[in-house]
C-alpha cells in the first residue's frame, strides 16, 4: 500500500478479508491508516479487515497489491521509537528503499 | 592530539572523531518516514541495509540541504546505533589540539552536542560529542 513517497505492507497472515468501502464520511468504525500517519488523503479508498489480538480492526488504506517480498529488516535503532508511535515493525526491502511493516496491535493503539 | 573527520554545513566548521565513521558516501536517495521530526531526512538503503538519513544542519538549528545534495557522514557507535549525517562538505581529517570550551557563544542545539572547540590546521572545528549527537537524533 502506498501513500505519496511512504509504503506500507502488511502480512497476509492478518489479513481477514477484503471489504468494500461504504463511501460515508461520517462512517469513523474503521481507522483511516493515512490519517494515523500523517499522509495525505487517499484517492481511491479501500477497506481491509485484520485481526489483532482482540477485535478484528477495519482498515481504511489506497491501493493494495499482494505479491511476495523479501524477510523484513529490523528497524534501526536510532528509529525504535518513531516506528513504535507509527506501529512499523520491520523493513521490508522495496528497490531503492523501504516499505514500512505494520503491526496489526501497533496500529489499535493508533485509535 | 585528537583524529577529527572535517565537515560543514554553510559557515559551520564541525569535526567528527574517526573512530566512529564507518564511511563517507554521496548521498543515498531516501524515503520520507511518516510523522518523523524535521531533522530526519528519510530512510535510505546502503548496499540493502536501512540507514536513517539526518540533516546535521537542521539538527544544529540550521538549514536542511536542498534534496539530493551533500554528503553522508556515515556513523556507528558500539551498541549498534547508526545513521548518515548530511553535511554540505567533507574536509578530510583534521589532527587537533583541543582549544577548550571556546570563545564562541553556542546556541543551545550547538552546546548539547558539541565537546568544545578544537584547533585544527585550517582552523577551529567544533568537535562533536558522537554519544550526544546520537541521542539528540533519536526518532521519537
Amino acid at each position: 500500500m502506498r501513500f505519496g513517497e511512504v509504503e506500507v505492507a502488511l502480512s497476509t497472515d492478518a489479513l481477514l478479508a477484503f471489504l468494500a468501502h461504504d463511501g460515508d464520511p461520517e462512517d469513523d468504525g474503521a481507522l483511516d491508516l493515512a490519517a494515523c500517519l500523517g499522509e495525505g488523503a487517499i484517492g481511491e479508498p479501500r477497506e481491509v479487515l485484520v485481526r489483532t489480538a482482540g477485535a478484528p480492526l477495519r482498515l481504511r488504506v489506497g491501493a493494495i497489491r499482494v505479491e511476495e517480498v523479501p524477510a523484513a529488516q529490523p528497524v534501526p535503532a536510532l528509529l525504535t521509537g518513531l516506528c513504535a508511535r507509527i506501529a512499523a515493525k520491520g523493513l521490508i526491502p522495496r528497490g531503492e528503499g523501504f516499505a514500512l511493516l505494520l503491526d496489526p496491535d501497533g496500529l489499535v493503539r493508533l485509535r | 592530539m585528537s583524529a577529527l573527520l572535517a565537515m560543514s554545513i554553510d559557515a559551520l566548521r564541525l569535526g567528527l572523531p574517526v573512530e566512529v565513521i564507518s564511511e563517507i558516501a554521496d548521498r543515498p536517495p531516501s524515503r520520507p518516514l511518516p510523522r518523523a521530526p524535521a531533522h530526519l531526512a528519510g530512510l535510505a538503503s546502503l548496499r540493502g541495509a536501512p540507514l536513517p538519513l539526518v540533516e546535521l544542519g537542521v539538527l544544529l538549528g540550521g538549514r536542511a540541504l536542498p534534496p539530493g545534495e551533500g554528503r553522508a557522514v556515515i556513523a556507528e557507535l558500539e551498541d549498534g546505533l547508526r545513521a548518515g549525517f548530511l553535511v554540505e562538505r567533507v574536509h578530510g581529517v583534521a589532527w587537533g589540539r583541543p582549544a577548550g570550551p571556546g570563545a564562541t557563544p553556542l546556541d543551545d542545539a550547538l552546546r548539547r552536542v558539541t565537546r568544545g572547540e578544537v584547533e585544527g590546521p585550517d582552523g577551529v572545528l567544533l568537535e562533536l560529542d558522537p554519544r550526544a549527537l546520537f541521542e539528540v537524533s533519536r526518532a521519537r
